[in-house]
């Protein structure tokens, strides 16, 4: 569950092929804020990178996303049932892919709920630029 | 209810009515004989959420341009002439309402379509564009639009985003003259090994975007190309990256 009103989520398998469905999700939503589509472009690939980096962690079975939003941010939540401890490691937080999200989003935080699998949550405002 | 959309009148009568024109009189008298055909559209266009009222109007205000526009001396019926400008009116009525009464286009075509017109609006606006904007401009529906986005960032899009003389210009070129010579430092090559294999520009973006923190315009102002063409260089090394990779 995102903090923001959730609009929408879904769980997928956690394999590459069903990362294109969760960024198509996250590309969709973030449409519908009026999000320019560079800032869209890169909600999905901050999503493609998350979820890349859970597949790497801990032999997830699925995938889930979790996608709030309010009139100019939009909260994305990533997570996973696989299991690893620490979360998040040290390799994690030193990969490629954590930098690209953080460069890509304006707030990342990597989280563990009790009893659930690692998940990766960012924010993206929406800029409005000269409008 | 089937009424007749057919005129009342014999043809010689309307011809005469035809004749007479622009008398307002006989513009009048040819606008009820045909007020029939006018309400059968309207009628056929409902259901999607316009009141028949608003269509009745619109195909109505089709007509009279049709009354208006109609050259008796061609050899199509009235009627014929007529039909085409009532659908005409009442597309443009549904369009101009954002609803889409639209041909179906293949996924290619409307790639190419949006890609078109995202370039023009980029350029035009100095930013990129909404979704919204885009369906609009374009005229096509705005999942048609995200569905084209989708399928324009499987491609490799060199030929797609290379700007004219691009080809000309080799990659340091590009980059410009006062760069303070790029180095990729180690430490960011051990994150990512594959970058070793990426072009120099799309490397240098690489540091610049997620190691350095700048922004899109920062990094188009500094190599002198267009805030489009780094997006886009952004999107396709993070893909190549990963392809390297063999991951998603």
């Amino acid at each position: 569950m995102t903090d923001l009103p959730t609009a929408v989520s879904a769980e997928v398998p956690a394999t590459p092929e069903f990362v294109q469905v969760l960024r198509n999700l996250a590309a969709g939503v973030a449409a519908r804020l009026d999000m320019p589509i560079d800032q869209i472009e890169e909600v999905r690939l901050a999503v493609t990178e998350a979820a890349s980096l859970l597949l790497d962690e801990g032999e997830a079975a699925s995938l889930r996303i979790s996608i709030g939003r309010d009139t100019d941010v939009l909260e994305v939540r990533l997570s996973s049932d696989g299991r690893v401890d620490p979360w998040p490691s040290d390799r994690a937080l030193s990969s490629w892919p954590w930098l690209v999200v953080k460069g890509l989003t304006d707030e990342i935080t990597a989280e563990r709920h009790d009893g659930d699998g690692p998940s990766i949550r960012f924010t993206k405002r929406l800029e409005r630029g000269d409008r | 209810m089937s009424r007749s959309t057919k005129p009342s009148r014999p043809e010689e009568e309307i011809a005469e009515l035809f004749a007479r024109l622009p008398d307002p009189a006989a513009r009048e008298e040819l606008a009820k004989e045909f007020l029939p055909l006018a309400e059968y559209f309207a009628r056929r266009f409902s259901g999607r959420g316009e009141p028949v009222d608003d269509l009745t109007q619109t195909a109505s205000l089709g007509l009279l341009n049709a009354i208006d526009r109609f050259d008796p001396k061609r050899e199509v019926p009235f009627s014929t002439y007529a039909a085409a400008t009532i659908v005409g009116e009442l597309k443009r009525h549904f369009r101009d309402r954002g609803w889409a009464l639209r041909v179906p286009r293949n996924i290619q075509e409307t790639a190419i379509l949006v890609n078109r017109t995202v370039s023009t609006m980029w350029q035009d606006l100095g930013r990129a564009p909404t979704v919204a904007e885009i369906a609009k401009v374009a005229d096509i529906g705005e999942d048609d639009v995200l569905q084209a986005l989708d399928a324009l960032q499987a491609y490799t899009t060199d030929s797609l985003d290379a700007p004219a003389g691009d080809a000309t210009t080799t990659a340091a070129e590009s980059i410009g003259g006062e760069d303070r010579s790029f180095e990729v430092s180690e430490e960011w090559l051990s994150i990512a090994p594959a970058l070793r294999d990426l072009p120099e520009r799309e490397r240098k973006i690489l540091y610049l975007r997620f190691f350095e923190g700048r922004t899109q315009t920062e990094i188009a102002d500094e190599l002198g190309i267009s805030q489009m063409h780094v997006s886009r260089l952004v999107s396709q090394s993070l893909e190549k990256l990963r392809d390297n990779a063999g991951e998603v």
